[in-house]
């Protein structure tokens, strides 16, 4: 499982090994295939904006209604794996547009990452790794009309115009059927107008980009599901859901063939603003049992890998656990201690009169005790030698601490280190 | 322009939005150009400009024209 972290945050071989992989998957073709590994993903892309035949035909498979974002969970997700077959040490990256922190984007499109603005002749990318210079070609089969090779961006990328308001409006939105546009019309797309070029179009995923952007995307949303947990509202008899959009519908091309066979979806010459050509002998082939569904894909942790902006869940059933249980323990240590010494439990004996008879020696070694514990009442209980009972508590809290890499019991909360315990009350004080 | 209205040319492009049956579809210099409606936001949205959406095919239609994707 990968671990998804702010770009911002990548060291500078974190961001070497993700350039590289994605270079490995531009230069791959594998044996039978007629694009690269990387310009199947975008291919893949293309067509699912319109599926020909088939219970889908005639609608977007991945836009405009529920499966958005299951679709591109499971998308980003196959991107991310591609790229470990190649670095099992690479995850996908997100880039984090709605923080509102200019250092956020700077930092994506930097030089040593993936390259700056469009400064080139159309829009071209002219600096990082992914310009013409060092590889970086737009297939030919998947260049919209009039654009050349190159990959292009808007000549400028200024943070301060990105929809991180609208993003954060909608982690407010009550319910998937109203989130889920929102996300996508009022930020997301505005993301993709915003760097221009390849992302404005269909063909997309040609900029390495897309794939942080989703990835921030995908974050969103397991944000939101933290806030609205549950499946069942992923969708509502109300949603624009043609077939693929509802919760149990086959997603393509992770349809199980569904489609496939003679009627497989893909491009329809001349209908889209792409070559004139038709794209389906570029889609890659999917399995009979390759089949996802929106349902299969709501939990983002166990479809791939988390994000460093998630809640530390188990961490903190975990920390809560061992606090209650070592806060019981010493609480009972205490009072176990303390209660034959309490001045209310002197008075209950006496009340019972029971200095006559046992009770009389009881008192009397009671005293005694007192005496040669003194220490239990002035001292620091801690330190009282062959006390194994607190040793124990004081080391499993620190072995634990060790292991969350953090205190987790507040000061006040900890077992009495070094406190006293106050003369004839058991109470303990500072 | 409404969506029933009579043809209009923008910029040198003649608009027209004709009911093909019983709906409206959008035509740029004759040509039928693929839209989508979303019912839930009443939106028009095309994958020639794939990441916009537009409250009419009129709207629709000078925004594929002002960003030169027809």
């Amino acid at each position: 499982m990968g671990y998804r972290k702010n770009a911002s945050t990548l060291s500078a071989t974190e961001k070497a090994n993700f350039v590289a992989a994605v270079h490995d998957l531009k230069n791959t073709t594998l044996q039978g295939h007629a694009l690269s590994m990387y310009d199947e993903f975008v291919a893949e892309h293309l067509s699912v904006c319109y599926i020909a035949y088939g219970p889908a035909a005639g609608t977007n498979g991945a836009h405009g209604g529920p499966a958005f974002c299951p679709w591109h969970r499971e998308f980003i997700c196959r991107f991310e794996k591609a790229l470990q077959s190649f670095d099992p040490s690479v995850s996908l990256p997100y880039w984090n547009w709605n923080s509102g922190n200019a250092p956020d984007t700077a930092a994506v499109f930097a030089d040593d990452f993936l390259g700056g603005a469009g400064t080139g002749p159309g829009g071209a990318v002219q600096t990082g790794p992914f310009t013409v210079a060092n590889g970086w070609k737009i297939h030919t089969a998947l260049t919209p009309k009039g654009m050349g090779n190159a990959l292009t961006r808007n000549p400028t990328l200024d943070p301060s115009t990105l929809p991180a308001t609208a993003a954060n409006n909608a982690l407010n939105d009550t319910n998937y059927n109203i989130f889920q546009p929102d996300l996508e019309d009022n930020s997301h797309n505005e993301v993709h107008v915003w760097v221009g070029g390849n992302m404005d179009y269909m063909t997309s995923p040609n900029d390495p980009v897309f794939f942080l952007h989703h990835a921030n995307v995908d974050r969103l949303w397991a944000v939101w599901q933290e806030k609205y947990p549950g499946a069942a509202n992923y969708d509502t008899p109300t949603a624009y859901g043609p077939y693929g959009h509802k919760i149990d519908d086959r997603m393509w091309p992770w349809d199980g063939g569904l489609n496939n066979g003679g009627s497989s979806p893909g491009w329809i010459t001349g209908m889209m603003d792409c070559p004139d050509e038709d794209i389906r002998p570029y889609l890659p082939t999917f399995g009979a049992m390759d089949i996802v569904t929106p349902r299969m894909v709501v939990d983002h942790a166990a479809t791939c890998g988390r994000y460093d902006t998630d809640p530390p869940k188990l961490k903190d059933i975990i920390k809560s656990e061992t606090k209650e249980i070592i806060k019981l323990e010493t609480k009972e240590f205490i009072k176990a201690e303390s209660k034959d010494f309490s001045k209310a439990e002197v008075k209950e004996l006496k009340e019972k009169d029971l200095f006559d008879g046992p009770g009389k020696n009881w008192f009397k070694e009671f005293k005694e005790l007192k005496e040669k514990d003194k220490d239990i009442f002035e001292g620091p209980i801690w330190q009282r030698p062959g006390d194994s009972t607190l040793g124990d508590l004081a080391q499993r809290i620190t072995v634990i601490e060790a292991q969350l890499g953090h205190a987790f019991i507040a000061a006040e909360e900890r077992p009495p280190v070094g406190r006293r315990i106050t003369k004839g009350t058991g109470e303990k004080v500072e | 322009m409404s969506e029933q209205a009579p043809e209009q040319v923008y910029k040198g492009r003649k608009i027209a939005v004709r009911p093909v049956r019983d709906s409206p579809q959008l035509f740029i210099d004759g040509r039928l150009i693929h839209t989508y409606f979303r019912p839930d936001s009443r939106v028009y949205v095309t994958n020639h400009l794939p990441y916009r959406t537009h409250g009419s095919l009129a709207e629709l239609a000078k925004a594929l024209i002002d960003n030169k994707r027809v």
